[in-house]
């Protein structure tokens, strides 16, 4: 069995595949993801003994929020997860199960997953772009049988604005502008409670920038739209797509697309990382 | 024998070189360049040929052009100096005349391939970011013996929503603030003429947000500028770093350098791009 694991700041999901494919699903459980690192490690290490069958574990793939070392062994900076940074996660869940382990960032995993099992399945380059907690994009690129990503800090483009901070001591950025948190700081109330609708088109507007700017730096075949503001608000997800239409003159638009994988797609690519 | 065409906005640049050395140049001749596509055509098939006749055979052409190209149809798509070349087969028809391998690229890429011999030969990746009539920026990394390329079309990221209209159509580019003919168009005067100390403030701010989302991209420790107004316009090539330290607090800062190559940038870097072409080991995405 192929076990593929998404540690998301607030949720986990543990999914176990008969194949490297994401339509051979066998078992899949997602719960509460624990500030305590021993007990979280613990709970999923439980998962998979508890839906393993008597079956031999063939590897596991890991997606993981945050900023991960340069070797892929661990996290090292989180926002959400402090008691998760520097500790090896990669050899604790995989302890006595299997050799073959691999961990990865989650956007990057969002990229394979689309460019692997996705709309960029039949594409040499793709573009994932995601808007959730917070806004992100990461460029896979195919040479051969490899898929090699390059992420994006899409969240952090700056504009010429009127000067709004943002926590990481940078100011002007699109974060700044549309992220949940600055939001939040702002208005005093959650996204999903904010009904201006002239509030909401200048938030796209920011947010077409950030994809048009990366649309422009890198050369992709297609576009693929995710998280979760895109794909549960409409109005977002629609405008958004004729800024980007309308918005970008310099280069020939892509093919773009609305990623249909919603919570799966960071396990589809730690999946994806099994692939041989 | 290598023959190198330059394309520039203002002049074009015919050398010879005899081998990939950069010091090994035969000869370097100039004209103001011909708008008109089969005009120039007719002038640069006459100079090639008489560089030809004085130094025997030639093994290939690399051209340099101002304009983005179609790297795999070898084609300049989109001047907006050149408009005539917008689109005209120049390697066929230097194939067709000369007989000979004759590829072709952008500018700004081909000032990156160019570090590879100067600012950018102990470095195993760095950004180049051009500062000149317009605004290109490109990511090089060597892999094993490959080069991986990532050419970006910097200047047309949007830093202004529903800003100034840029010569591409978009609105709030970073190239209609501060390429060197959008700020002619702004201030009626050749940018080394302006003295107002709040214009370069400001361009110094709209290079240094350009580059901070470079590196949202490309988080490099190395940045190379180069380019005629970056290297004559003091201000400028002064203001950057900590201009961009004001920007750009994700990231440890990259080191800065400004190239000496100045015009000579494209010519090295056309030549260099033969080298890579004939080794295989360009990957440019
Ligand atoms: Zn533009």
């Amino acid at each position: 069995m192929y076990i593929a694991i998404d540690i998301g700041g607030t949720k986990t999901i543990v999914s176990g595949f008969s194949e490297v494919d994401p339509s051979q699903l066998v078992f899949s459980s997602m719960f509460s993801t624990d500030r305590n690192f021993d007990n979280h490690i613990k709970k999923i290490r439980e998962v998979i003994k508890n839906n393993l069958n008597d079956q031999k574990i063939e590897g596991i793939g890991i997606s993981h929020v945050g900023i991960l070392d340069k070797n892929k062994e661990k996290c090292i900076d989180s926002n959400n997860l402090a008691e998760f940074v520097n500790k090896p996660i990669k050899k604790l869940i995989a302890k006595d199960f299997t050799d073959n382990v691999r961990l990865e960032n989650d956007l990057v995993c969002g990229a394979l997953a689309e460019a692997t099992f996705g709309y960029g399945m039949n594409y040499d380059k793709v573009l994932y772009f995601t808007v959730s907690t917070g806004i992100g994009a990461a460029f896979a690129y195919k040479i051969g049988n490899n898929i090699n990503v390059v992420q994006i800090e899409a969240g952090f483009f700056s504009i010429k604005g009127i000067g709004l901070p943002h926590p990481s001591g940078q100011v002007d950025i699109i974060e700044s502008y549309v992220g949940e948190k600055s939001m939040e700081e702002r208005f005093l109330k959650r996204p999903e409670e904010i009904q201006d609708l002239l509030l909401w088109e200048k938030q796209v507007g920011y947010l077409s920038t950030a994809v048009i700017n990366s649309l422009i730096m890198f050369n992709t075949d297609v576009l693929v739209l995710g998280g979760g503001m895109i794909e549960n608000n409409e109005y977002l997800r629609e405008k958004l797509i004729i800024n980007i239409e309308s918005g970008m003159m310099q280069k020939k638009l892509p093919t773009i697309k609305v990623s249909k994988m919603g919570k799966s797609v960071a396990v589809n690519g730690a999946l994806s990382l099994l692939k041989k | 024998m290598y023959i190198i065409l330059d394309i520039q906005a203002q002049l074009t640049y015919i050398s010879a070189f005899e081998s990939f050395d950069s010091k090994a140049r035969l000869r370097q001749t100039r004209f103001p360049t011909i708008y008109n596509y089969l005009a120039s055509l007719v002038e640069s098939k006459k100079r090639i040929q008489n560089l030809i006749d004085e130094f025997g055979e030639a093994e290939s052409i690399s051209i340099s052009i101002t304009g983005s190209t179609d790297y795999d149809k070898q084609i300049m798509t989109d001047s907006a100096y050149l408009h005539e070349y917008n689109n005209k087969d120049i390697v066929k028809d230097l194939k067709h005349e000369f007989d000979i391998p004759v590829i072709i690229e952008q500018d700004c890429i081909l000032d990156a391939y160019a570090e590879l011999n100067n600012l950018g030969e102990n470095v195993d990746e760095y950004g180049l970011i051009t500062v000149t009539y317009g605004i290109g920026g490109v990511y090089v990394k060597k892999e094993d013996s490959k080069y991986l390329v990532f050419p970006t079309e910097l200047g047309h990221t949007i830093v202004v929503p529903n800003g100034l209209e840029c010569a591409c159509g978009q609105r709030g580019c970073v190239e209609a603030y501060i390429g060197g003919v959008n700020m002619k168009d702004r201030f009626l005067t050749d940018p080394k003429n302006i003295e107002d100390y709040r214009v370069w403030e400001e361009a110094v701010d709209f290079l240094a947000i350009a580059t901070s989302n470079f590196m949202m991209a490309f988080p490099t420790k190395n940045i190379i500028y180069s380019g005629s107004s970056i290297s004559t316009i003091p201000a400028l090539k002064n203001g950057i770093k900590s201009g961009l330290e004001k920007r750009m607090r994700v990231y440890k800062q990259p080191k800065i350098r400004v190239s000496s190559l100045s015009n000579q940038a494209n010519t090295l870097g056309a030549l260099k791009h033969i080298e890579l072409y004939k080794n295989n080991s360009l990957v440019r995405l």
